[in-house]
This record gives C-alpha cells, structure tokens and sequence, in this order.
C-alpha cells in the first residue's frame, strides 16, 4: 500500500519533469498516452485496486483519480500554451509594416464647379424645383426676344454675343430655358431650374473666361411676390453659406424682370455680390402665352464659377478651365 | 458716372451726412462702384513754401519753382500757369512717390533739362471742388505739413453705375432727384432764368425739323458780344472731378450744364453758319463734314441702312445730331457770338449711328438712353443760357428758336393697389402710394391714376411703378415669405441623373473630371466624333483658337493631357460630362457626351506593381464594367468604321444592333499632332448618354427568382485558324450551345448558358502554324432542376461537334 502511494508520488513527479521538456503537441500526446493510455502507468495502478482491502480501495482509488486529473488538466494546459506558441509564431511570421503605402488606384474627383452646381441643385430640389437642359446654341427669339430684350439693346452686340454663321447665338446666359420651360412643362404652376454653360466675348483674364456657368430658376403661380421670392433667396443662401447667412437685396435691372434685385451675401467682412432676381416681367409671361393679370412669378440666376470661388477661396477663374491635376486633386 | 459729393449736396436741402448719401445711393439701384475719400486721399499732399519762380526758357506756360518742402530743404519743381504760383506763398505739393486720388503716381522728372521733383496740386488735380483754383497760404509754421490736416476736405469722389434704363440719372439733378427722393430732403434747382426778348428786331434763328421721327424737339439761342475766355474755378474744378479738361467758358458751360441735367448742348459759333438756319435733316450723297475729333465724315463712304442725321444751316451740315459737333463751326477764343442748341433726337438713330460709324461722346451715350424733351430739357438750355450770359457777358439776341412738332405727352398708368400688395407681398394704403411717388416727380390723384414725367423713359406700365415703390420704402422692408401656393414635384430630368450615377462611377475608378471650353480651333473640332452633322461656326470669335463648336470631347481632353504632362502631371485619367453640337443643315443638334481619356498606369502601388502601362483592353474592360455594372448593357466593340483621330486595328466602335453607342480607342498622336507633347500612349473614349439613356429606360428590371441548382463550369477547347476574332468564336459558341438544347428538348432539361469567358489562348507548337487553341469556359444551368451528367456530356460534345465543323 504505502509503495504504491509512493509510486503514484514518482509517477506524478516524473511525468511533470517530461511535461517539462515536451517541445511541441506530439511529445505531450505521448506523455498522455505514456500514463493515461490504457496502458499506461496511471492506468495500471487502477487495475492494483481490485487486490486491496474496501477501505485502502477507496483511499488508494480517491489519490489515483486525483493524480489522473491533476496530470490531465497539467497535460490540457501544456497542449494550449503550445498551441497559443504556434499561433503566435505564424501571426510572428505574417506579420507586416502597416505604414507602407497602400496599394491604391489613383483618387478621382469631380470638378469643384459641378461640385458647387450639384449642392446648389440640391438646395433648390428640395424647394421643389425641377431641373432639365435646355439648348446651348439658341435662337436671338429664346435669349433675347423672349425676354423683353430689344433688337438695339446693348447685349446683342457682336462685342458681348458669340453669334453662329447659321444666325444662332451661343446662349449669353441661361435665362434663354424660360420660354422653353414653360412650354414643355406649363401651364403653370411651375418651378423649373436649368443650369450650364454661357457664352460671352469677354477677353481672358482673372475673372472673365468667355465660357462660364450659371444657374436659373423661375417660379409661377397665382401670387407669387417679391417676398416670396427673398424668401427663396434666404433659403438657398443658408444652404451655401450657412444659418446664419446675411443678404442685402439692391434694386438693379435686367431687362425680364421688374423689380430687379442684386442680391450680396455678407461673407468674410464684406457684402459679395452672388446674384441677379426679380419679378418676371409681365412681357415675358405674354411672350409665353400667359396672362399676366393672372400669373407672377419671380426668377433669379447666378454665377456657378464664381460661386465655385468663392466657396473654395479660388482667386483665378482661368484654374477652372486649366485642369491642372494639382488644383483637381484639391476638391 | 463720376460723382463729387459736394457737388451734389449743392442739389438738396437739408444737407444729408455722407453715410446716408451712400445708403440712399445703393437703395436707389446706383451701384457704388468705387469710392476716394479725399480726405484720407489728400493726406500725402505736404504744403511747401515757394521760394522762387522763373519761367522756364523758351517755354510758355512753365515755370521753374524752388519749393521749400521740408524746414531746409529745397525741391525743383516745373509747374504749368494753370494756377499763377507766387514766391512767398505756401502750396499744395506732390512730392515723388506720391499717389493722387484718382491713381496718377509723381515720378521725377527732367522738363527742358531742368529736374522736376513733384507737382504743385490745385484743388482741380486732387478731384476737389472748390471756388478757389488752390489752397495758399502764409503761414510758414505749416511747412511740410499735411495738406488734410490744415484744411476740411470732406469730399468723396464716388464712381456710380447708373442702370442702363435709367437715363435720367445720367446727371447731377437726375441723381439728386433719387437720392432726395429716398432720404426725404427737397431737390434745389438752379434758378430758372427768362431772357428779355422784347424787342426782338430780328426775331428768332429760324429752326426746321426735316426727319421727325429721328428727332422730337430742337431749340436754340443766339447769344451775341461774347467774351470767350477760361473759366472760373467752381466750374474748372467742376470738370476736372468729373473726368473733364476745361476748354473755354463756353464749352465748358456745355458740358457742365450737360453733366447738371443730363441734357447735352452744343454751341455753334454763329459766325461760321449760314442763314442764319438750322436744319435738322439727314446728310445728303456728296456732303462731308469735319467733326471734333478731327475725323471727316463723307456720305458717299458710309454704309449705314440711312445716312446720319445732321444738323445743317442753310447750305452745309455743321455737327452729327446729336453724337458730335463740327470743327469748322466750333467756339473757338475768337468766338463773339455763339448759336445755342439743345435737341431731344430718336435714341435707337442715335445708337445706330453712333456705332456705325464707331464714334461716341457724353452727348450719343445720354442721347442713346433717352433725354427728356420737356422740362429737361428746357431747363438746362435756360440754365445754359443764363451761364453764358454770366460768365462771357454775352447778351441773348432774339428770342429763342424753337421747333417741336409733336409733343411727347407724360403717360398715364392706372395703378391697382391690390396689384402692387400681390406684387411685393405687403399691405401699402393709396395715400403712402401717392405719397411715395410724388417724391419722384409721379403726379398721381386719388384713384391711383399715375402720370409718368416724360424723363422716366424707362417707366412704360405698371411694375415699374411697383418697382419704384419697393425702392422708396426699401427692399429690406419687404418681408420673407415661405412661399405660398401649389407644390411641384422637384429633382432631376433623368438625363442629369443618368451624369450623376456615371460621374460617382468614374471618379470611383480614378477619373479627374475637367471643365473645357466647348470652343475650339476648327481644326481639332470634327475629331473623334460620334456626330454626323457639320460644326457650327463662331462668325466673331475672340481667337481663333476657339472659333468652331467641338464635336468631341476628346480632342479637349488630350489638350488636358498635354498641359499636365508639361506640368509634371502624375496620373492621365480625365473626363468630361458635356454636350457636343453640331448643325444639321441649319438645325443645331445638341447630344450629351461622356469623354474620357486614359494614359496611365492600370494600378496606383507604384513600387510593388509592375511596371504595367494601360492597354486596349483595360480600356474597354473598364467600359464594359461601366456598362454591365452600371447600365446592364453588353454592347459589341467592332472594328469598323471609326471616326478620324483613332488607330486603326486598336480601337472600336461600340454598338448594339444598329445603334452606336460611341467609340473606344488608341488616340494616332501623329495624327492630331501630339506626337511631339505627349510621348506616351493614351486612350480615348467617348459614349452618347442620350442613347445610352434611351436603352436603360426601355429595360425592365424584374426578379429572376433565385436558381434551384448549382452553376456547372465546363472548360472547351478548340483550334480555330489563328485569324479568326473572339467575337465570332463568341458568337459561334452560344449559338452552338441553343442549338444543342433545342436539340434535347425531349429530355426535359432547358440549361441556359448564363456566362462564356475566354480562359486562354495559346499559339505553336504543338498547334499547326497559322492555328490558335482557345479554351472557353461555359458556365450554365437549369434553373430549376440539376442537370444529369449524361445529358451535360452530350450537350458539351454536341456544341465541340459543331464549333469544329464551323472553324474545320
């Protein structure tokens, strides 16, 4: 009896010394195998018991059970820490240098232009404006006819229009898509949006590229007012600007609207003149087929290019037209 | 319009202070367009003590000052007789370096040999009015002081843009009229003055209109023993702020009288007409006429629609109605007796004829606007003839020649209240109203009936009354009023949607977007094009670099390319969302375009990737992308034909069915002579959105459903003669697959073949020379039920079968 106590005490010492030792999964598998196998020591011992006396069989049986659990719990810890080891080994191995570049395309952008356009577009979208294209090369009746603007006004000179050999005029400003709008979309009530390109002959410089972009919205129906229509203009100056954008409003002339406004923004410590507005004039409606004791409306358009400069801060219009990958890359 | 403010504070009672002066401006709609506070302008101006003057040897008019002006120190000056200058007195200098108000710098000088270290300013060369020609003074104390600090300049020079249908504040009175009207003061007009025609033996010069449409009203005067000579100062000082040089008194009183009210005079010497007549009258086959300006008009060299109108006497034309008087007949300091005119012509005659014959003045750019026939301008030739009477002693001869066949009666609006509270949203009551445009000259009664003065030539129907009364109560009065009324849907016409999805797709794959100018050299305009139109053409373009509306984007975006490369530009990915145009005989055609060019690298992992340039295929795989992905589209990419400007055999013309959806391709660099700029391959692309629109909204999107059985891969390899295109290998498979289907449709099984995708192609050995091996792979199925293996094997060597027979 007590030489088998003391075996167990030798088996239990000997087997941690190799558990020791064991360098990787197989050696502790075969320290399992060598002592808990059915072959094994620990197993072996078991069958002693059946020789011993009840009492010395449940003392001697409680000390090898816990002497099996000891070694197996000894042999489970063993096997994880290895495996941890190996684990840790590979991720060791995979390891790489996070700071290297990345293996990445070249970043594409969109033109701080239509940047601006499509922010102002949604701005006026959500007022219930709709948007469409209207032609480029237009007739003198659609630019300038349609909207009150008379054979001899200044703006039709051959200095200030770009006129084609086929008698057409390359839109001076995108005003020209009223009457269009109308009669696609009419009768009223409307609100109708275009935006794109103008053209006028101004020489190349800072400011003036003689292709620009502009925005124009009109609205009509019953009764419309000018207070409507500072209403409309607060709305979409706190979309660009901020909540709380300041406008001064002017009195100005453009010959399809009456009133007239000028419109600034304060920005930066000075008022920044953004747009040009107004009360559609009661010919225009007329040129329309409207009555204009029955229907107002108000219009406005504005500058997109400059609008572009002045939210980015850009001081030359001619960056916009250079597409230099340097200014592209910016927005 | 250039405006001294104290000059026009000589129009209005009570004096305004200058901040409401410029309030009252901008609330009147005349733009401040620049401002020179004198004040602040005048302070580099150091007063300097004369200390000897001699006239400058063998020179009229100059003089050589010793100018004291520092304690001790001495500068030379040349300074003209413009103002005597006196040893003893101190004066206003300029010294080197110094900026006058209106921008001139004073630089040193050598004047006939002798240094000139400065200017010696009268009050004319700072812009000031004044009643005095020059500050002066005795006190020594104030040597090398501040001009502003030893006398009160409290004047602005204010550049006013008047709106171009607002003539009548194209003056002084004009002006003052607005700005009294706004800030509640009175207008003071100068003093009408009537001249004693009593015994009038002579009776009036007599006057005729012969082109009454051309002109409304012509008046004159006659104004004997005049002395011409130089002006006072409150006038010289007067011309000279407003950008003017000072002639003789005469003219001098023309043009400030002009600059007053607005209305342009001339004055004739009397001496020189004949008649005395004057006719107004167009200038006849045969005439000539020598102007001001030194040019000589002749009849038989204009080519107007009708010849100019003129002003006659009896035998000669003697000034251009109304843009410009005639040498010949010209005040001269000889002048003793002078013919007064003041006239109210056509403005569009004016304007026509002015730029006709390119020639403008102060007179064409007001007549062209409109004048005022009536009070205007009977005021100013009063006003005008009481100046010269004054300032020349002259006497008016004769009472005053007047022909004004149709009088221009005032209009008369009625005025609906309701109207202008819907118009500016506010409730305004008739007596504000008449009130309100009283202020402006309106006579309106009680039942808001408006008579318009004949000034307000801009001021035709209602609105424009409306719009006066916005102006007089102010904009910012006007409240903001979340708009009111029916609701529209609002968003995007599905073309602008469609540039939206592909923008978001090509800035995804690296693309730069680029805005370029539609304009472009004739020669670039027609390359790449997808259109079958001829280019519209710019008749005044502004350089012949940009004289033809383009036809493509691409030829745009190569010059983008180029600009980078010598920019040191990194990556040649660059597109454009725009229209190109065209004419289709003399109907523009307007077509929606994306461009894109491609000249870079395919990945951006500089240092691990290889060395890979872009190729045809990465190109077109990158299109087919955009198509399949974003459009659900698989066009086919056909040799033939392309547009000029692609290399043959490396670039193709997408299509669907009939349709050609745009084209792909490497860009000929000899060809559109970039060669020599741009020393590497590039790619060009360009799609018609409006198609490519048409064909995404004919699809129907439906759920297919989800597949009952697995997909089957099955590789196919065949040898075909090395000279056959994958198109047709294509073509040849699929068709062979659904002949083989429809072949076994008694078994039940209807597979589907869902992708077919080129695995390898390999040529020699051991391929015979002049074959190729393709290997395909199908990958297939019937959706609803698995495939036995039997069937799969004899459909794969039912479709081998036929493909050998095809390319055998």
């Amino acid at each position: 009896m007590t030489s088998s106590v003391d075996e167990i005490s030798r088996i239990n010492t000997q087997a941690q010394s190799e558990m020791a030792a064991a360098g990787d999964l197989k050696a502790v598998e075969a320290i399992r195998v060598k002592y808990l196998g059915k072959k094994g020591e620990i197993t072996a011992l078991m069958k002693n018991l059946k020789d011993l006396s009840p009492d010395e069989r449940k003392a001697f049986g409680q000390q090898i059970n816990d002497a099996k659990s000891t070694l197996e719990a000894a042999l489970d810890d063993a096997e994880r820490s290895l495996q941890q080891a190996a684990i840790d080994a590979e991720l060791k191995k995979s390891r790489i240098d996070v700071s290297l570049p990345g293996f990445a395309p070249p970043a594409g952008a969109r033109h701080p232009i239509m940047q601006t356009l499509d922010l102002v577009k949604g701005i006026l979208a959500g007022l219930g404006y709709h948007y469409d294209d209207y032609p480029e090369i237009e007739t003198e009746f659609y630019n300038f006819d349609s909207l009150n603007t008379p054979a001899w006004h200044p703006a039709r000179d051959m200095h200030d229009t770009f006129y084609t050999t086929s008698g057409h005029v390359m839109r001076t400003h995108t005003t020209a898509f009223q009457m269009h709008a109308i009669k696609k979309y009419g009768p009223p009530p409307l609100r109708m949006m275009t935006a794109g390109r103008c053209y006028r002959c101004d020489q190349i410089d800072a400011s003036h590229f003689p292709i620009f972009h502009q925005l124009d919205v009109f609205a009509i129906d019953k009764s419309l007012s000018f207070a409507d229509l500072k209403w409309t203009l607060h709305e979409l100056a706190r979309g660009l600007f901020g909540e709380d954008a300041k406008l001064q409003f002017r009195p100005s002339f453009f010959p399809f609207t009456t009133p007239s406004a000028e419109v600034d923004v304060w920005f930066k410590g000075r008022w920044l003149e953004i747009l040009g507005s107004g009360m559609m004039r009661p010919e225009v409606l007329q040129n329309a087929g409207l009555d204009p004791m029955e229907w107002q409306g108000f219009a406005f358009g504005l500058g997109i290019d400059r609008m572009a400069m002045i939210r980015y801060g850009i001081d030359d219009i001619r960056h916009l037209y250079d597409n230099e990958e340097e200014f592209l890359r910016q927005f | 319009m250039l405006i001294n403010t104290a000059w026009l504070l000589d129009y209005l009672s009570p004096t305004p202070s200058l901040e409401d002066l410029r309030a009252a401006f901008i609330r009147a709609g005349l733009e401040i367009e620049d401002t020179i506070d004198l004040k602040t302008a005048l302070k580099p101006i150091v007063i300097g003590f004369v200390r000897e003057v001699k006239p400058v040897e063998g020179a009229t008019g100059l003089f050589h000052c010793l100018v004291e002006t520092k304690p001790g120190h001495i500068d030379s000056i040349v300074c003209t007789d413009g103002f005597p200058v006196e040893a003893g007195k101190g004066v206003p200098v300029a010294l080197v370096g110094t900026r006058l108000p209106e921008g001139k710098e004073i630089t040193s000088a050598k004047i006939r040999g002798i240094e000139s270290n400065g200017m010696i300013c009268p009050w004319w060369e700072l812009g000031v009015v004044s009643k005095e020609g020059m500050f002066t003074t005795t006190d020594e104390s104030l040597i090398g002081k501040s001009l502003a600090s030893v006398t009160t300049i409290d004047q602005q020079l204010v550049d006013l843009s008047v709106l171009p249908n607002r003539p009548d504040c194209l003056g002084y009175i004009g002006i003052a009229r607005e700005v009294a009207a706004i800030l509640g003061l009175q207008v003071k007009v100068p003093s009408s003055f009537d001249w004693p025609h009593a015994n009038d033996v002579q009776g009036p010069v007599p006057v005729r209109i012969e082109e009454q449409t051309r002109c409304t009203r012509y008046v004159g005067q006659r104004i004997d023993n005049v002395k011409v000579g130089p002006s006072p100062y409150w006038l010289q000082t007067r011309l000279y702020a407003a950008g003017l040089r000072p002639i003789n008194n005469v003219v001098d009183i023309t043009n400030f009288v002009l600059l007053e009210y607005g209305q342009p005079l001339h004055a004739f010497d009397a001496k020189t007409l004949d008649g005395p007549e004057m006719i107004v009258r167009n200038m006849k086959k045969g005439e000539s006429l020598e102007l001001l300006n030194g040019t000589t008009l002749v009849a038989d060299d204009i080519k107007l629609e009708t010849l100019p109108l003129v002003i006659a006497d009896k035998t000669k034309p003697v000034a251009l109605a109304g843009i410009m008087g005639g040498k010949p007949t010209q005040t001269t300091t000889q002048t003793t007796s002078v013919f007064l005119e003041a006239a109210c012509f056509d403005s569009v005659t004016i304007r026509k004829t002015a730029r006709g014959l390119g020639i403008s003045s102060d007179s064409s750019y007001r007549y062209e606007r409109g004048t005022d026939p009536n009070s205007i301008l009977t005021a100013a030739f009063h006003r005008a003839v009481a100046l010269i009477s004054e300032l020349t002693g002259g006497t008016a001869n004769g009472s005053p020649s007047s022909a004004y066949p149709k009088t221009v009666e005032p209009r008369v609006i009625p005025l609906k209240l309701e109207r202008v509270n819907s118009y500016l949203g506010i409730k305004l009551d008739p007596p504000t109203v008449q009130t309100e445009l009283t202020k402006l000259g309106y006579k309106v009664d009680q039942s808001l009936q408006v008579s318009v003065p004949t000034w307000r030539v801009d001021c035709n129907q209602d609105v424009v009354l409306i719009e006066d009364l916005a102006r007089l109560i102010g904009y910012d009065s006007i409240p903001n009023v979340s708009l009111s009324g029916s609701l529209n849907r609002g968003g995007q016409a599905p073309l602008d949607a469609l540039r939206s999805q592909l923008a978001a797709f090509m800035t995804a794959n690296g693309f730069l977007e680029c805005r370029t100018p539609p304009l472009v050299d004739a020669s670039v305009a027609s390359q790449f094009t997808r259109l079958n139109c001829s280019p519209a053409v710019v008749r005044n373009p502004i350089r012949a670099d940009m004289s033809t509306v383009r036809q493509s984007l691409i030829p745009s975006l190569l010059a983008v390319a180029e600009r980078n490369y010598r920019r040191n530009g990194q990556n040649y990915r660059f597109f454009e969302l725009d229209r190109v145009m065209g004419l289709d005989g003399n109907t523009p055609v307007e077509s929606w375009s994306l461009g894109g060019i491609w000249g870079d690298e395919l990945v951006g992992g500089e240092w691990i990737a290889k060395h890979h340039p872009v190729d045809f295929l990465a190109v077109k795989g990158f299109l087919q992308s955009l198509f399949g992905a974003q459009l659900k589209l698989q066009p086919d990419f056909l040799e033939q034909p392309l547009p000029a400007g692609f290399v043959p055999g490396q670039s193709a013309r997408i299509a669907l069915g009939h349709q050609v959806l745009g084209y792909i391709g490497l860009v000929d660099r000899r060809q559109v002579q970039l060669d020599e700029r741009l020393k590497f391959p590039i790619y060009g692309f360009e799609l018609d959105l409006n198609l490519l629109l048409e064909l995404k909204s004919g699809q129907s999107h439906k759920f297919n459903g989800m597949p009952k059985s697995q997909i089957l891969e099955k590789d196919l390899s065949i040898t075909v003669p090395a000279s056959v295109n994958f198109s047709a290998i294509k073509a040849a498979t699929i068709e062979a697959f659904s002949k083989a289907v429809s072949a076994t449709t008694s078994t039940g099984f209807a597979p589907v073949c869902e992708s077919l995708s080129l695995i390898d192609v390999y040529e020699g050995s051991p391929i015979p020379e002049g074959k190729k091996s393709v290997t395909l792979q199908l990958r297939f199925r019937d959706r609803q039920q698995t495939l036995t293996s039997d069937y799969m094997q004899s459909l794969l060597d039912s479709i081998l079968k036929s493909l050998q027979s095809t390319f055998a």
